[in-house]
C-alpha cells in the first residue's frame, strides 16, 4: 500500500471500532469515520478523520470490528498541491494523505492532528494524531 | 469455481520461514576502548594540560630553569600541572515495538517477538557503536557518519596524492606510517594501536600490497594471494567493518584514546498487556569520552 500511515510514537493501544466484513482494509491505512461508529479508508478531502488502522482487516474474514489507534504520533504524507505548517491542524485531503486545514475544518470534525513539522508536497511528516 | 487438476488453487506451497535478506554487521568499537561505569548522568572528569612539564618562559629568558644550568645552595624554580574540568551527560538509547498482538505472536509464520526482541538489541547496540565512532572521529551530531566534521581535537592527515584506490599515486603504506609516526610523537605507544577501515579501504590496501608491490614485497604478496586478508601490517591491527565510513581511515590506541562509561548496561524487557499483546523496551545508558584524542589519528580523502 502506498502512503500508509507509519507508527513513530505509541501513545495507547487501539480499540475496536465498526468496519464492513467485505472489505479489506491494511494496517496503516488512514480512516475516515460514518454514523454509527463505523471507520472505512479515507479517500478524499474533507472525509472525518477517524483514525489509523493498527491492523490488517481481511476481507471476508467474519469479523465485523478493526483496531483503530485514536491517539499517537505518525509519519503521514502531505497531499500534492498541499502543505503542512508546524503547530497548526491537519485534514485528510486523499487516499492516505493530508494536508494543512482550511476554515472551519475544526467544526466539521475532519482534523486529524497536529503537525509537528512544517512540509511541502510529497513530503513525510510527523503528526500528533487525535489532538 | 471448483478446481481440477492443473488448476493453481489446489496446488500446495513451500514456505521457508526462516527470515532473510540481510547480513547482521558486527558492533566492533566497545571491544576497543576502554569499558568502565558511571553512577550519575553527570559525568565530571580532567584532562592534563601538559605530559612534561617545564618552568614558564619569559620574552628574554626561554630556556629550561630546571636544569641543567641549575646552582647549588638555591632555591628552585615552581612548576605545576594544570587540568582542564570536562563534563559529560550520559546519553540514552531507547526503543520500543508497537504492541504485537497475541494473536500475531502465536501464528505468524516468521517468530515475530523474538526477531524483533533480537533486532531491537541490536539496533539500539548499533547506535551506541557510532556514538563511539563519532567521539573517537570528532565527528558532529548531526553527521555522526562523518569524521571531523566537529571541534577536531585528534590529529589528522590527509592522505598521500590522490588516496588508496588511485594505484600510481596512492601510498596507504605512508599514510599509515605517518598516523603511527603522529601518535608516538605525542608520547603514546603506537604498536598494537588499531587500524580501522571500511570495507573500500580494505580492498584498495590489498590491491596496493598485491599489485603495486608485489614485486618488491613477494613473498607478502602471494601470502595475500592466498589469503585475502590483512590482519596486521606495520604493527597495526587492522580491523575491517562497514561502520567505518569510507574515504576515512582511523588509527587508535586501543582503550587509551577513549572509554565508554556505562550508567545502565543494554537491557530489553516484555512489557505484557495480558490478553492483548507485548510491546518490547530496549535501552542502554552511556556516554563515550574522547580522554586522550591525541592517541587518535584520522586519515583523510583515502577515495579519490
Amino acid at each position: 500500500m502506498a502512503n500508509e500511515a507509519t507508527l513513530m510514537i505509541e501513545l495507547e493501544v487501539p480499540i475496536p471500532m465498526t468496519c464492513a466484513d467485505a472489505t479489506g482494509i491494511e494496517k496503516g491505512t488512514v480512516l475516515k469515520l460514518s454514523d454509527p461508529y463505523t471507520v472505512a479508508a479515507a479517500t478524499a478531502d474533507n472525509d472525518v478523520f477517524a483514525g489509523i488502522a493498527g491492523e490488517e482487516k481481511i476481507a471476508d474474514d467474519g469479523k465485523t470490528t478493526i483496531a483503530v489507534y485514536l491517539r499517537g504520533v505518525f509519519k503521514l504524507i502531505i497531499t500534492a498541491g498541499n502543505t503542512t505548517t508546524v503547530g497548526q491542524d491537519v485534514v485528510i485531503k486523499g487516499t492516505n494523505t493530508v494536508g494543512g486545514y482550511t476554515t472551519l475544518d475544526d467544526e466539521k470534525g475532519y482534523v486529524v492532528g497536529k503537525a509537528l513539522e512544517t512540509g511541502a508536497a510529497g513530503e513525510s511528516v510527523l503528526v500528533l494524531v487525535g489532538a | 469455481m471448483a478446481d481440477t487438476s492443473g488448476m493453481a488453487d489446489i496446488r500446495g506451497i513451500d514456505i521457508d520461514k526462516l527470515a532473510k535478506g540481510f547480513a547482521d554487521e558486527a558492533n566492533v568499537f566497545k571491544k576497543f576502548v576502554a569499558n568502565s561505569k558511571t553512577k550519575a548522568r553527570e559525568i565530571r572528569w580532567y584532562q592534563k594540560t601538559s605530559g612534561f612539564l617545564d618552568t614558564a618562559d619569559t620574552t628574554g629568558v626561554t630556556g629550561s630553569h630546571i636544569g641543567p644550568g641549575m646552582a647549588f645552595r638555591s632555591k628552585p624554580f615552581v612548576v605545576e600541572q594544570s587540568w582542564t574540568r570536562v563534563t559529560s551527560y550520559v546519553k540514552k538509547f531507547f526503543v520500543e515495538s508497537p504492541t504485537i498482538s497475541i494473536e500475531d505472536i502465536k501464528d505468524s509464520d516468521v517468530d515475530v517477538l523474538a526477531t524483533n526482541v533480537r533486532d531491537l538489541v541490536r539496533a539500539v547496540a548499533r547506535k551506541v557503536d557510532l556514538r563511539i565512532y563519532s567521539i573517537l572521529t570528532n565527528a558532529a551530531a548531526a553527521t555522526p557518519t562523518q569524521p571531523l566534521t566537529g571541534t577536531t581535537t585528534v590529529q589528522t592527515t590527509a592522505a598521500v596524492a590522490d588516496g588508496w584506490n588511485d594505484a600510481v599515486t596512492g601510498d596507504p603504506i605512508t599514510d599509515i606510517l605517518n598516523g603511527k609516526q603522529l601518535i608516538r610523537a605525542q608520547g603514546y605507544d603506537p604498536e598494537g594501536s588499531m587500524l580501522g577501515m571500511n570495507s573500500a579501504e580494505h580492498k584498495h590496501l590489498l590491491t596496493y600490497l598485491i599489485n603495486v608491490k608485489g614485486s618488491s614485497i613477494p613473498q607478502f604478496s602471494s601470502e595475500k594471494v592466498k589469503s585475502g586478508v590483512v590482519m596486521e601490517i606495520l604493527g597495526c591491527n587492522v580491523l575491517v567493518s562497514e561502520n567505518f565510513t569510507t574515504d576515512w581511515v582511523i588509527q587508535w590506541v586501543p582503550t587509551r584514546a577513549a572509554t565508554w562509561k556505562s550508567f545502565m548496561p543494554i537491557t530489553s524487557v516484555v512489557v505484557d498487556d495480558p490478553g492483548i499483546g507485548k510491546k518490547i523496551r530496549v535501552w542502554e545508558e552511556g556516554e563515550c569520552l574522547l580522554t586522550d584524542p591525541k592517541a587518535v589519528h584520522v586519515i583523510s580523502d583515502t577515495i579519490v
